[in-house]
Protein backbone atom coordinates (compact mmCIF):
# COMPACT_ATOMS: atom_id res chain seq x y z
CA UNK A 1 0.00 0.00 0.00
CA UNK A 2 1.39 3.39 -1.28
CA UNK A 3 -0.86 5.03 0.87
CA UNK A 4 0.57 4.25 4.10
CA UNK A 5 3.55 5.89 5.97
CA UNK A 6 4.82 3.43 8.76
CA UNK A 7 7.72 4.19 12.00
CA UNK A 8 8.22 1.74 14.55
CA UNK A 9 6.46 3.51 17.52
CA UNK A 10 9.45 6.09 17.87
CA UNK A 11 6.99 9.19 19.10
CA UNK A 12 9.72 10.10 21.98
CA UNK A 13 12.90 8.76 20.39
CA UNK A 14 14.88 11.68 20.19
CA UNK A 15 18.15 12.30 21.89
CA UNK A 16 17.50 14.64 24.01
CA UNK A 17 13.51 13.55 24.97
CA UNK A 18 14.99 9.98 26.06
CA UNK A 19 17.80 11.30 28.31
CA UNK A 20 14.66 13.23 29.42
CA UNK A 21 12.50 10.22 30.20
CA UNK A 22 15.33 8.61 31.94
CA UNK A 23 15.87 11.70 34.11
CA UNK A 24 12.23 11.34 34.99
CA UNK A 25 11.87 7.46 35.74
CA UNK A 26 15.31 7.94 37.81
CA UNK A 27 13.49 10.97 39.67
CA UNK A 28 10.24 9.20 40.46
CA UNK A 29 12.46 5.85 41.41
CA UNK A 30 14.33 7.98 43.68
CA UNK A 31 11.18 9.65 44.98
CA UNK A 32 9.68 6.05 45.70
CA UNK A 33 12.69 4.86 47.44
CA UNK A 34 13.07 8.01 49.52
CA UNK A 35 9.52 7.61 51.02
CA UNK A 36 8.68 10.68 49.09
CA UNK A 37 5.92 11.72 46.95
CA UNK A 38 6.63 10.66 42.91
CA UNK A 39 6.21 13.50 40.74
CA UNK A 40 4.98 11.79 38.27
CA UNK A 41 2.38 8.99 39.98
CA UNK A 42 -0.25 7.83 37.34
CA UNK B 1 22.02 -3.46 51.59
CA UNK B 2 20.80 -0.43 49.59
CA UNK B 3 17.38 -1.48 47.85
CA UNK B 4 17.48 -2.77 44.22
CA UNK B 5 16.10 -1.30 41.09
CA UNK B 6 15.49 -3.30 38.58
CA UNK B 7 15.74 -1.64 35.17
CA UNK B 8 14.46 -4.17 32.26
CA UNK B 9 16.88 -2.13 29.89
CA UNK B 10 19.90 -0.90 28.82
CA UNK B 11 18.49 3.47 28.89
CA UNK B 12 19.90 6.36 26.74
CA UNK B 13 21.55 9.23 28.86
CA UNK B 14 22.80 8.91 32.56
CA UNK B 15 21.45 6.62 35.27
CA UNK B 16 21.68 8.38 38.79
CA UNK B 17 19.35 6.88 41.10
CA UNK B 18 21.34 7.66 45.31
CA UNK B 19 20.70 5.24 47.56
CA UNK B 20 20.03 2.42 45.37
CA UNK B 21 21.86 -0.47 43.67
CA UNK B 22 21.33 -0.22 39.66
CA UNK B 23 20.15 -3.79 38.05
CA UNK B 24 20.79 -2.83 34.66
CA UNK B 25 19.05 -4.67 31.58
CA UNK B 26 20.67 -5.77 28.33
CA UNK B 27 20.74 -3.39 25.39
CA UNK B 28 18.05 -6.03 23.57
CA UNK B 29 14.96 -7.35 24.89
CA UNK B 30 14.76 -9.90 27.75
CA UNK B 31 12.53 -13.01 27.28
CA UNK B 32 9.99 -12.99 30.11
CA UNK B 33 11.55 -15.95 31.98
CA UNK B 34 14.65 -13.60 32.27
CA UNK B 35 12.32 -10.51 33.41
CA UNK B 36 11.00 -12.49 35.76
CA UNK B 37 14.30 -13.48 37.26
CA UNK B 38 15.49 -9.98 36.21
CA UNK B 39 13.11 -8.42 38.47
CA UNK B 40 13.34 -10.69 41.67
CA UNK B 41 13.99 -9.01 44.89
CA UNK B 42 13.69 -5.34 43.42
CA UNK B 43 12.38 -2.20 45.39
CA UNK B 44 11.49 -0.68 42.01
CA UNK B 45 11.20 -1.62 38.34
CA UNK B 46 11.67 0.56 35.58
CA UNK B 47 9.92 -0.86 32.56
CA UNK B 48 9.42 -0.57 28.93
CA UNK B 49 6.24 -0.64 27.28
CA UNK B 50 6.38 -4.01 25.83
CA UNK B 51 6.74 -5.42 29.02
CA UNK B 52 4.09 -6.52 30.81
CA UNK B 53 3.43 -5.88 34.41
CA UNK B 54 1.30 -8.40 35.51
CA UNK B 55 0.04 -10.23 38.53
CA UNK B 56 2.84 -13.16 37.91
CA UNK B 57 5.73 -10.20 37.49
CA UNK B 58 5.05 -8.69 40.79
CA UNK B 59 4.88 -12.19 42.45
CA UNK B 60 8.14 -12.35 41.03
CA UNK B 61 9.56 -9.42 42.02
CA UNK B 62 8.64 -9.90 45.46
CA UNK B 63 6.66 -8.22 48.30
CA UNK B 64 9.32 -5.91 49.04
CA UNK B 65 8.17 -4.37 45.55
CA UNK B 66 7.59 -0.32 45.83
CA UNK B 67 7.50 1.27 42.71
CA UNK B 68 7.08 0.51 38.90
CA UNK B 69 8.38 3.46 36.84
CA UNK B 70 6.87 3.11 33.06
CA UNK B 71 9.68 4.47 30.81
CA UNK B 72 7.12 6.06 28.36
CA UNK B 73 3.77 8.18 28.92
CA UNK B 74 1.11 5.19 28.64
CA UNK B 75 0.48 2.52 31.01
CA UNK B 76 -1.91 0.49 29.24
CA UNK B 77 1.36 -2.56 29.45
CA UNK B 78 0.54 -2.33 33.10
CA UNK B 79 -2.00 -4.03 35.94
CA UNK B 80 -2.69 -0.64 37.67
CA UNK B 81 -5.67 -2.16 39.93
CA UNK B 82 -3.20 -4.79 40.39
CA UNK B 83 -0.35 -2.56 41.76
CA UNK B 84 -2.49 -0.20 43.43
CA UNK B 85 -3.97 -3.36 45.37
CA UNK B 86 -0.23 -4.19 46.39
CA UNK B 87 0.23 -0.03 46.77
CA UNK B 88 3.08 -0.08 44.39
CA UNK B 89 3.21 3.32 43.39
CA UNK B 90 3.22 3.42 39.26
CA UNK B 91 4.97 6.21 37.28
CA UNK B 92 5.09 7.49 33.59
CA UNK B 93 7.10 9.80 31.89
CA UNK B 94 4.73 12.92 30.53
CA UNK B 95 6.21 16.28 29.08
CA UNK B 96 9.54 14.02 28.00
CA UNK B 97 7.44 12.76 25.23
CA UNK B 98 5.36 15.51 24.09
CA UNK B 99 7.34 17.51 21.52
CA UNK B 100 9.16 14.33 19.87
CA UNK B 101 5.42 13.01 19.75
CA UNK B 102 4.13 15.58 18.19
CA UNK B 103 6.79 16.24 15.39
CA UNK B 104 6.46 12.52 14.57
CA UNK B 105 2.46 13.03 14.01
CA UNK B 106 3.19 15.98 11.97
CA UNK B 107 6.18 14.29 9.91
CA UNK B 108 3.51 11.26 9.02
CA UNK B 109 0.73 13.73 8.39
CA UNK B 110 3.31 15.74 5.76
CA UNK B 111 4.70 12.14 4.80
CA UNK B 112 1.33 10.94 3.63
CA UNK B 113 0.22 14.35 2.50
CA UNK B 114 2.79 14.68 0.18
CA UNK B 115 3.25 11.04 -0.78
CA UNK B 116 7.23 11.37 0.53
CA UNK B 117 7.70 7.41 0.60
CA UNK B 118 6.42 6.98 -2.82
CA UNK B 119 8.22 9.99 -4.07
CA UNK B 120 11.70 8.48 -2.80
CA UNK B 121 10.84 5.58 -4.14
CA UNK B 122 10.40 6.73 -7.38
CA UNK B 123 13.86 9.36 -7.06
CA UNK B 124 15.95 6.24 -6.40
CA UNK B 125 14.38 4.02 -9.50
CA UNK B 126 15.90 4.30 -12.72
CA UNK B 127 13.16 5.53 -14.39
CA UNK B 128 13.88 8.93 -12.58
CA UNK B 129 17.39 9.97 -14.44
CA UNK B 130 15.86 8.14 -17.88
CA UNK B 131 13.00 10.16 -17.49
CA UNK B 132 13.91 13.25 -16.22
CA UNK B 133 11.98 15.95 -14.73
CA UNK B 134 8.53 15.24 -13.80
CA UNK B 135 5.06 16.36 -15.70
CA UNK B 136 2.38 19.56 -13.64
CA UNK B 137 0.21 16.61 -12.56
CA UNK B 138 2.70 13.68 -11.80
CA UNK B 139 2.93 13.35 -7.43
CA UNK B 140 0.20 15.72 -6.87
CA UNK B 141 -0.24 15.64 -3.17
CA UNK B 142 -2.09 17.60 -0.93
CA UNK B 143 -1.61 20.52 0.80
CA UNK B 144 -1.86 21.12 4.65
CA UNK B 145 -2.84 24.77 4.34
CA UNK B 146 -6.47 25.50 6.00
CA UNK B 147 -6.92 22.13 6.92
CA UNK B 148 -9.37 20.85 9.04
CA UNK B 149 -6.98 19.09 11.94
CA UNK B 150 -9.37 16.92 14.12
CA UNK B 151 -7.45 15.69 17.35
CA UNK B 152 -8.77 13.02 19.38
CA UNK B 153 -7.53 13.03 22.70
CA UNK B 154 -6.92 16.76 24.10
CA UNK B 155 -4.03 16.19 26.44
CA UNK B 156 -0.56 17.26 26.00
CA UNK B 157 0.12 15.23 22.94
CA UNK B 158 -2.63 16.38 21.25
CA UNK B 159 -2.73 20.17 22.60
CA UNK B 160 1.48 20.27 21.14
CA UNK B 161 -0.05 19.02 17.74
CA UNK B 162 -2.08 21.11 17.71
CA UNK B 163 -0.42 23.91 17.95
CA UNK B 164 2.15 23.39 15.38
CA UNK B 165 -1.16 23.31 13.12
CA UNK B 166 -1.20 27.41 13.51
CA UNK B 167 1.31 27.22 11.24
CA UNK B 168 -0.52 26.32 8.30
CA UNK B 169 -3.41 28.10 9.20
CA UNK B 170 -5.36 24.72 10.33
CA UNK B 171 -8.94 25.25 11.68
CA UNK B 172 -8.87 22.36 14.63
CA UNK B 173 -11.42 20.64 16.27
CA UNK B 174 -10.95 18.04 19.19
CA UNK B 175 -12.42 14.90 20.53
CA UNK B 176 -12.11 14.81 24.43
CA UNK B 177 -14.39 13.59 27.56
CA UNK B 178 -14.36 16.99 29.31
CA UNK B 179 -13.93 20.68 27.35
CA UNK B 180 -10.17 22.03 27.20
CA UNK B 181 -9.61 25.79 27.79
CA UNK B 182 -6.21 25.44 26.14
CA UNK B 183 -7.63 23.99 22.90
CA UNK B 184 -10.55 27.00 23.12
CA UNK B 185 -8.70 30.36 23.88
CA UNK B 186 -7.00 31.77 21.09
CA UNK B 187 -4.39 31.32 19.18
CA UNK B 188 -6.19 27.52 18.64
CA UNK B 189 -9.97 28.82 18.72
CA UNK B 190 -10.68 24.81 18.53
CA UNK B 191 -14.09 23.47 18.68
CA UNK B 192 -15.17 20.66 20.93
CA UNK B 193 -16.81 17.94 19.11
CA UNK B 194 -18.18 14.34 19.32
CA UNK B 195 -16.07 11.72 17.08
CA UNK B 196 -18.65 11.12 14.67
CA UNK B 197 -18.94 15.29 13.66
CA UNK B 198 -15.02 15.30 13.87
CA UNK B 199 -14.84 12.27 11.63
CA UNK B 200 -17.19 13.87 8.94
CA UNK B 201 -15.22 16.93 8.83
CA UNK B 202 -11.54 16.54 9.27
CA UNK B 203 -9.12 16.57 6.53
CA UNK B 204 -6.95 15.29 8.88
CA UNK B 205 -7.33 13.31 11.90
CA UNK B 206 -4.38 12.45 14.41
CA UNK B 207 -4.70 10.07 18.03
CA UNK B 208 -3.79 11.09 21.14
CA UNK B 209 -5.54 9.40 23.49
CA UNK B 210 -4.70 6.62 25.89
CA UNK B 211 -5.41 3.26 24.79
CA UNK B 212 -8.50 2.31 27.23
CA UNK B 213 -11.50 -0.29 27.00
CA UNK B 214 -13.58 2.63 25.77
CA UNK B 215 -11.16 3.67 23.13
CA UNK B 216 -9.80 0.20 21.97
CA UNK B 217 -11.11 -0.23 17.75
CA UNK B 218 -12.93 3.53 18.73
CA UNK B 219 -11.84 4.06 15.03
CA UNK B 220 -13.30 1.70 13.18
CA UNK B 221 -15.20 0.54 10.16
CA UNK B 222 -18.04 2.63 11.08
CA UNK B 223 -16.36 5.53 12.43
CA UNK B 224 -13.80 5.70 9.26
CA UNK B 225 -16.77 5.44 6.66
CA UNK B 226 -17.21 8.83 8.34
CA UNK B 227 -14.22 10.50 6.66
CA UNK B 228 -14.03 12.33 3.35
CA UNK B 229 -12.35 10.40 0.81
CA UNK B 230 -9.57 12.96 0.70
CA UNK B 231 -8.71 12.41 4.68
CA UNK B 232 -5.88 11.57 6.14
CA UNK B 233 -4.99 9.64 9.85
CA UNK B 234 -2.03 9.39 11.85
CA UNK B 235 -1.92 7.86 14.54
CA UNK B 236 0.91 8.06 16.96
CA UNK B 237 -0.60 6.59 20.12
CA UNK B 238 -1.61 3.12 20.57
CA UNK B 239 -2.25 0.59 17.61
CA UNK B 240 -5.72 -1.06 19.21
CA UNK B 241 -7.25 2.43 19.22
CA UNK B 242 -7.41 2.00 15.73
CA UNK B 243 -9.07 -1.18 14.29
CA UNK B 244 -6.50 -2.50 12.16
CA UNK B 245 -8.48 -4.81 9.51
CA UNK B 246 -10.99 -2.04 9.11
CA UNK B 247 -8.20 0.22 8.47
CA UNK B 248 -6.75 -1.53 5.93
CA UNK B 249 -9.77 -2.19 4.07
CA UNK B 250 -10.71 1.52 4.08
CA UNK B 251 -7.33 2.29 2.84
CA UNK B 252 -7.89 -0.35 -0.03
CA UNK B 253 -11.53 1.39 -0.74
CA UNK B 254 -10.31 4.36 -0.87
CA UNK B 255 -12.45 5.53 1.68
CA UNK B 256 -9.39 7.90 3.10
CA UNK B 257 -6.82 9.53 0.94
CA UNK B 258 -3.65 7.76 3.26
CA UNK B 259 -2.69 7.09 6.60
CA UNK B 260 0.33 6.97 9.03
CA UNK B 261 1.02 4.78 11.83
CA UNK B 262 3.46 4.70 14.51
CA UNK B 263 2.57 2.14 16.75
Amino acid sequence: MTNVTLTPHIGSAAAKFRAMMTDMVCENAGAILGGEAAPNRV
Amino acid sequence: MLPIVAISRDLPGTVHIPHASIRMGPKGSLTRAELLEHVKGAAVIISWVSEKIDVELLDAAGPQLKGVCNFAVGTDNIDLKACAARNITVTNTPNAVTEGTADLAWLLIMAVARRLIEADRYARSPEYPARGTLGPTEFVGQELTGKTLLIVGAGRIGHAVAKRSLAWGCRVLYVARSRHWDFELAPMAARWVELDEGMVQADIVSIHCPLTPETRGMINARTLALLRPSAILVNTARGPVVDEAALAAALREGTLYGAGLDV
